[in-house]
């Protein structure tokens, strides 16, 4: 037996090193040390080991090299001990090892490392390698030893720090990689050594000390480049030539996303240690394929055996994921260090998988006819535009078309939906499909986090399943709400940064002061802000949030949270105007609008009644009465909690009668304004119910052992069954495949012309607001109106434009309908392009949606449109709508005689002086649009006018007039290829464009935070 | 940790209770203002358009006519879409025409859409201050007005009507409008003292009018009401009247059928005496309710109190009251009857007014004579008849004409204009303006009314706005040598319903 130290200008430790190999109860072992910078440590080694022999390894590049200088010494051993300098073994850790060794007929044997000054920690316990070569430490961060290492296990790789090696096996593999400096040649070698088929071997019986600290050493830090360009080269110089050809291509692939991700995050460092890796790799290919060759020569085990021994996944892609995701910085494969997939041999933990499977599937169960067919265009879900490309450029576009046209910066989610468009290839309707389910997934995941501060994982499946359960995702669904689902997406992850930034047990993260309060304000904003991407009113859940946490804190006499929440809700609302940028460009410019927010609603009373709210029965089907049983997990907290515990049950119950008071005020007519959909002031009353039911979990851990017995015990029984039987009442929700939603739409029911044969057109919706496609426009109590552009109704038309434009017209119109003070309102209704009149009365059509679940049009209104002399009323059509045709319809944009519109000098008098019908000469999807104009006429453009509209004819701008009292007519001096274009503003683009990059400079500002903190 | 607790759980519990007792009340009503519509042709907007149902053409039982009257102070223009017959050949066409401030203008239809058997007429004026009048000329002579209607509707009331054609000569015809540009479908329920009966799916082609001849369906009855129920669509429905009789008189009668029924009812224009016959028909729609009905007199004379003369209408039928067998009216002079369903079951009312003069004053008295040459025995020079009104308003236009030298009845009678006052506590300040000129002031008493002959107002053809401090019902009667026509009058202000005035 020989130990092997390589010593390099080792430091006063060297002699406890020297020592430690000294007092080894073995009684065979010499020693030689390798002076790899022949720096004279002679005396020192003889000082304390006599007979110990001394290698002059000079020149030596690194720690590999120096080591192999005992293959050209020659001494006599069986095993060699290889060793740095800056180790101390146990007294048996030699003979341990070379038991082990024996008995086992291993190749490699290691011991376990621990903490030089705290060897109550362990430092490594043999390591497990993905295919990549990258190693992950079976033990975790700052691991107590408590013997649970202290067996003896196959592992993938040892940690070079010590390690014995059968000296024939050493011979063989021809040393260590001597291309490797430092860090990499233990796994290098291991991984040829299982190929040589030796055994590598954990002894958690044998200890040594370690005292690391390498780079303080040699006063370099380049142990992320010397990890990544020595894994790599073990990948390119191991593998065989099939696994290469699989390995190499994804190993580029996560080298890219890697170095873009550290460029996006500021991390230069990393992404030029990983270029600078690759490069060396490369230039040294002759090295690379020379020792591929050698290994050759040595393999003794079939390729897929030594692959098999290897972690399936990416270390580095785990390592990252639990990294942002809050895991331990350190075991990154292992759970509590107990492997790759030891985490699951816990209870908790596969508590967690076995419920994240179970949700998973019954996630997906429900949604399966969602995933198979697609997603009716009901409610609040609108279709997609036909390609990707159409989504961004209606983003870009900074024009909306909806109602009479404005300028807009519109809604952000365009443009994230056009590049998930691209990125599913063109999928749109995958890509509608996942735009409704995953804001489940969302919502579930977040409500898992809610309580992860516990610690209790129980609790996390407790709030979980109670999400799962509550039915505002489903109600949500089956009537067709955007906002609902938003609401029910974002709801947990506002209550969860909102508790953080209220400091109090368990979710303090900082002992300072103000500590964690900037960052949990950053989450909570940019999830606000995201929400109002899509829904911009779901910023208010916020505020609504903060209300009931606030008023929560005072009611549990913790008073000291309430400043830490206002600082946190304040702090939010720079980090949603920088997300929403756009939208505050748009409100500068045009004025505030609270029509975005109450989306058709003009605070009239509805039909809600406050015990179908608690029962959240606010969609098209009622839950059951079994959903009263969530009453008895959230009293639970009230009941048994303590400490904490009930501080923050306290809390919860006030979130959610803050979310079912607004609610009942809204649904009472109590307030003199509209608020947005009710499933959305809801979602802080669900996930505060499930909030609670985790803390009932909590509770019954933690407090019920206080109590005496008694009545408190039965708690436990009555809430599992409970629990069952609410779970029992959700089976049916799952039964249509849908959440309840209905399988068809109102457009199977509405025949339109396409606009490309007839001429554009716009097509006035009226109907409850929860029935329109889009946001509505209050009309009168339960009655809304919208108007859109064309033949279909896109989510590029969703959302109502700050900038009403010349909206007051439309109203205007209906107003002079429903009073009766006009027959001929289609007249009016052509001056604006209004082709069709749609009345909605149902959410989908019969008989899908049954006469039970009407909101008719006003009868009286209904009767009026059907006295208009000029809107023919299209028989037929499914009972759900009442469609008429404009039969004095003009096109939007056409050709007209000069002076078309003389006489008219309001909109209504197009009622005595009808226009006759233009010629539509514009093609395709515009703007820009094009067409031959003929000689001698006015082209009239029916938008709002508003600066950077243009019509060009052979490039000439040519001369406008106002038209029609409202629009534009342009007047070409001659005929020739007109071009009909708006140009948004810079200052708008500007703002379009930081608005789109919001988010992703906020998801890379966290990830860089999460990758500094770890 | 116990006190927070205690007050945790009390505080939630109470939270929870007050969203409970909040919650406990009805919701309030939307808030969404409900337009009354009523009966009364009332114009409104920059456009205001006028049904004519219509009557035959020239060769046919009642020639349509239409008049435009004008008050306004600007030349009006109008747009007059003919619409022939649903089984006609010809086509609808519009022909626009131009009044000059404060004129009156004649049309006849069918010139527009010549060998059309039945015609009918929407009106698009540029303007409220113009009223249109459909005129029907039966070829017995005589004719009947009445305001076009200024509404479509689902469903149309006709209360009156008589099929006894081969005593009376008396044909009862419905006249049903469809201006929109898709057809409709009715279905008529007729009610007549000899039975029942119902026309069932009758399509009226879009634009175009379709006349329902109920003598074919029903013969021989004194009274005939129709119900009209729009299935598909929309119409605007009235009704003609022709007789040629002893008793029902000779000429036509012509009104606009009701859209709805009402509880209260209010006929500006009755009489009673030995020159006229005025009967009072009620009907009630309704399937099963009986509708106790008061008919209260307003007398115009002070001081006069007129007991109410009390009826039952069975539920589907009508019930007629001859005004003249009444003898608490006698000596009453001119009045406007009220008509009121006790319990509030809707009814319709109208009123027929036949009148009658000696073989002397007649003009061949071939038909009345009486063959021995005795005291000459009263026969018929005229009739009319007018649908009520269920509302009352503050503005109104009527389309007047008196000649310079009014003629008059016997009995001094002349053309007038008829103001009821429906209110029971206040009192009506009324101007009347002629030309743009007020020529008149009027106080109407609290349920009384008030009458000024047209002749005072002005001469030929001429159109009156009355104006007035609280709402009102303004009717019209036309006296001529051989004939009494009575209408009401265009509301220009939005009505009200009589029923809600105190």
């Amino acid at each position: 037996m020989l130990a092997v130290v390589v010593a390099h200008r080792p430091g006063d430790w060297f002699e406890e090193t020297l020592e430690s190999l000294s007092l080894q109860d073995y009684e065979f072992l010499s020693v030689a040390v390798v002076d790899a910078a022949g720096s004279g440590i002679g005396p020192r080694v003889a000082a304390i080991l006599d007979g110990a022999e001394v290698i002059d390894a000079t020149g030596a590049l690194g720690f590999s090299e120096a080591a192999n200088a005992v293959l050209s010494a020659e001494l006599s051993a069986d095993y060699l001990l290889v060793c740095h300098d800056d180790v101390a073994l146990a007294s048996d850790t030699v003979s341990t090892l070379v038991a082990e060794a024996l008995r086992s007929s291993a190749g490699v044997v290691g011991p376990k490392i621990v903490e030089w000054d705290r060897p109550e920690i362990i430092r490594h316990a043999g390591y497990d390698v993905d295919r990549f070569g990258v190693p992950a430490d079976r033990a975790g961060a700052d691991e107590l030893d408590q013997e649970q290492h202290d067996g003896v296990s196959d592992s993938f790789a040892l940690p070079s720090a010590v390690m014995l090696i059968r000296r024939e096996l050493f011979v063989r593999l021809g040393g260590f990689d001597a291309g490797m400096t430092f860090r990499g040649e233990d796994v290098d070698f291991c991984w040829r050594a299982q190929m040589a088929g030796a055994r590598v071997m954990f002894v958690g019986g044998a200890v040594a000390r370690h005292r690391g600290g390498l780079a303080s050493r040699t006063g370099v830090d380049d142990v992320r480049l010397t990890q990544t360009r020595h894994a790599l080269r073990a990948m390119l110089v191991n593998h065989g030539r099939i696994s290469l050809t699989l390995f190499v291509p994804l190993a580029v692939l996560m080298a890219i996303a890697e170095i873009a991700l550290g460029i996006f995050t500021a991390h230069f460092g990393r992404a030029r240690d990983l270029v600078s890796a690759w490069v060396w790799n490369i230039s040294n290919l002759d090295v690379v394929l020379e020792r591929r060759r050698a290994n050759a020569q040595v393999r003794r085990v079939r390729q897929a055996d030594v692959t098999a021994l290897q972690y399936l996944g990416s270390v580095r892609l785990v390592s990252f994921l639990r990294r942002q995701f809050g895991g331990e910085s350190k075991g990154l494969l292992s759970a509590a260090g107990r492997g790759v997939l030891g985490g699951l041999r816990t209870g908790t933990t596969r508590l967690t998988f076995v419920t994240w499977a179970v949700v998973f599937v019954v996630v997906v169960f429900g949604s399966r006819r969602l995933l198979t067919d697609g997603v009716p265009a009901v409610g609040d879900f609108a279709s997609l535009p036909e390609t990707a490309s159409d989504l961004v450029r209606t983003w870009w576009g900074g024009w909306s078309d909806r109602n009479a046209g404005a300028p807009s910066s519109n809604l952000g989610i365009l443009f994230y939906l056009g590049v998930g468009g691209w990125v599913l290839a063109g999928s749109l309707g995958l890509l509608r499909t996942l735009s409704v389910v995953l804001p489940i997934l969302v919502g579930l995941l977040g409500a898992y986090r809610l309580l992860a501060a516990t610690g209790s994982r129980r609790a996390q499946a407790g709030t979980f399943i109670a999400y799962l359960l509550v039915p505002l995702a489903s109600s949500s669904l089956a009537g067709g709400s955007m906002p609902g689902l938003v609401g029910y997406a974002v709801a947990p992850w506002m209550l969860r940064e909102l508790l953080r930034a209220s400091g109090t047990a368990p979710f303090r993260s900082s002992p300072k002061r103000l500590g964690g309060l900037a960052p949990a304000a950053m989450s909570l904003g940019a999830a606000a802000g995201l929400a109002a991407l899509v829904v911009p009113a779901s910023v208010g859940l916020v505020a609504l949030l903060t209300a009931g946490l606030v008023l929560g804190s005072l009611l549990a006499a913790r008073p000291g949270s309430v400043p830490r929440l206002l600082v946190a809700a304040v702090l939010a609302v720079p980090v949603v105007a920088f997300v929403t940028l756009p939208n505050l460009v748009d409100m500068l410019a045009a004025g505030p609008s609270w029509d975005i927010v109450a989306d058709g609603r003009d605070g009239s009373a509805g039909t809600v009644t406050f015990a179908e709210m608690l029962r959240f029965a606010v969609g098209p089907d009622d839950p059951g009465s079994l959903t009263w049983l969530f009453a008895v997990p959230m009293a639970v907290p009230l009941l048994l909690g303590r400490g904490w515990r009930l501080e923050q049950a306290v809390r919860l119950w006030i979130v959610a009668l803050a979310a079912w008071g607004l609610a009942l005020a809204a649904q009472r007519g109590m307030l003199p304004f509209g608020l947005p959909d009710l499933q959305l002031l809801l979602a802080p009353a669900a996930i505060a119910v499930a909030g609670l039911c985790g803390l009932a979990v909590l509770s019954i851990e933690h407090d019920l052992r206080f109590s005496h017995f008694g009545w408190r015990q039965a708690l436990v029984p009555v809430m599992v069954a409970a629990s069952l039987l609410l779970a029992f009442g959700r089976i049916g929700v799952l039964e249509t495949g849908g959440w309840g939603l209905v399988e068809r739409d109102h457009h199977t029911a509405l025949r339109f012309e396409p606009p490309t044969v007839v001429g554009a057109y716009r097509v006035l919706w009226i109907g409850a607001p929860e029935f329109l496609s889009v946001e509505g426009h209050s009309l009168s109590p339960g009655v809304a109106w919208a108007a859109t552009s064309g033949d279909s109704v896109t989510i590029s038309d969703r959302a109502l434009p700050i900038d009403s434009g010349r909206a007051d017209l439309f109203e205007q119109a209906i107003e002079d309908i429903d009073a009766g003070r006009t027959t001929r309102a289609g007249r009016v209704l052509a001056g604006l392009g209004v082709r069709y009149v749609v009345l909605l009365h149902r959410l989908a059509p019969a008989p899908f949606v049954g006469e039970d679940q009407a909101q008719p049009v006003p009868a009286g209104l209904a009767a009026a449109i059907r006295n208009q002399l000029d809107l023919e009323l299209v028989e037929g059509t499914n009972s759900a709508v009442d469609m008429f045709v404009n039969t004095s319809w003009t096109p939007m944009r056409a050709v007209h005689a000069p002076g078309f519109d003389e006489g008219v000098a309001t909109i209504a008098d197009l009622e005595a002086h009808p226009i006759t019908p233009g010629v539509p000469v514009f093609s395709g999807e515009g703007p820009p649009w094009s067409a031959e104009i003929p000689d001698g006429a006015e082209v009239l453009v029916g938008h709002t006018p508003r600066p950077g509209w243009e019509l060009t004819l052979d490039g000439e701008a040519t001369p406008r007039r106002e038209a029609l009292a409202w629009a534009r007519a342009y007047l070409p001096v001659d005929s020739g290829e007109a071009e009909l274009s708006y140009s948004s503003p810079w200052w708008r683009r500007t703002g379009q464009l930081l608005g789109a990059a919001a988010p992703v400079v906020l998801l890379l500002a966290w990830i860089r935070r999460r990758m500094d903190q770890h | 940790m116990r006190s927070v607790r205690v007050l945790s759980v009390a505080a939630i519990a109470g939270l929870l209770a007050a969203g409970v007792v909040v919650d406990l009340p009805d919701r309030p009503t939307p808030d969404r203002p409900v337009r009354y519509l009523s009966s009364v042709p009332a114009p409104a907007g920059v456009v205001s358009t006028w049904f004519c149902p219509g009557g035959s053409g020239p060769d046919g039982e009642a020639e349509l006519t239409i008049q435009l009257a004008s008050a306004s102070d600007q030349r009006r223009t109008a747009a007059v879409s003919v619409l022939p017959g649903g089984s006609d050949a010809a086509e609808a066409r519009t022909v626009d025409v131009e009044i000059e401030p404060g004129d009156q203008m004649l049309l006849k239809p069918s010139e527009e859409v010549p060998g059309a058997r039945w015609v009918g007429a929407v009106v698009e004026v540029d303007g409220t201050e113009v009223v249109v009048e459909q005129i029907l000329a039966a070829s017995q002579g005589d004719v009947g007005r009445s305001v076009c209607l200024t509404r479509t509707a689902t469903r149309w009331l006709v209360p009156q009507g008589a099929t006894r054609l081969a005593v009376e000569g008396e044909r009862f015809i419905v006249m049903l409008l469809n201006p929109f540009p898709d057809i409709a479908v009715v279905d008529i329920e007729l009610v007549a003292d000899v039975g029942r009966d119902t026309i069932d799916g009758l399509v009226v082609p879009a634009q175009r009018v379709v006349a329902v001849d109920v003598t074919e369906e029903i013969t021989v009855a004194t009274s005939v009401a129709a119900f009209v129920e729009v299935v598909s669509g929309r119409v605007a429905a009235s009704w003609i009247q022709v007789v040629d009789g002893l008793i029902a008189g000779r000429g036509a009668r012509a009104s606009g059928a009701v859209p709805d029924a009402a509880p209260l009812w209010h006929l500006p224009v009755a009489g009673a005496g030995p020159a006229r016959r005025d009967v009072v028909a009620v009907a009630n729609p309704s399937a099963d309710e009986v509708a106790e009905v008061d008919l209260e007199i307003i007398a115009e004379v002070p001081g006069t109190e007129v007991s109410p003369i009390e009826i039952t209408v069975r539920p589907g039928r009508s019930a007629l009251v001859d005004l003249s067998e009444q003898g608490r009216l006698e000596g009453i002079g001119p009045f406007s009857v009220l008509v009121r369903s006790l319990d509030d079951v809707p009814v319709a009312a109208s009123i027929s007014s036949v009148t009658l003069v000696d073989v002397a004053e007649g003009d061949d008295g071939a038909d009345g004579a009486d063959g021995d040459g005795g005291e000459a025995a009263p026969t018929v020079a005229g009739s009319t008849a007018t649908t009520g009104s269920d509302a009352a308003a503050r503005r109104w236009l009527v389309a007047a004409e008196a000649s310079e030298t009014e003629t008059g009845t016997e009995g001094g009678e002349s053309s007038v204009l008829v103001v009821v006052n429906p209110s029971s506590v206040g009192i009506a300040r009324v101007v009347l303006s002629v030309d743009g000129s007020e020529v008149r002031h009027l106080e109407v008493a609290p349920r009384r009314r008030a009458s000024v002959p047209l002749d005072r107002l002005g001469s030929g053809r001429f159109a009156v706005e009355v104006e007035s401090s609280a709402p009102v019902v303004v009717g019209l009667e036309l006296i001529g040598l051989t004939s009494r026509t009575a209408s009401l009058g265009a509301a220009l202000s939005e009505p009200v319903p009589a029923a809600e005035i105190r």
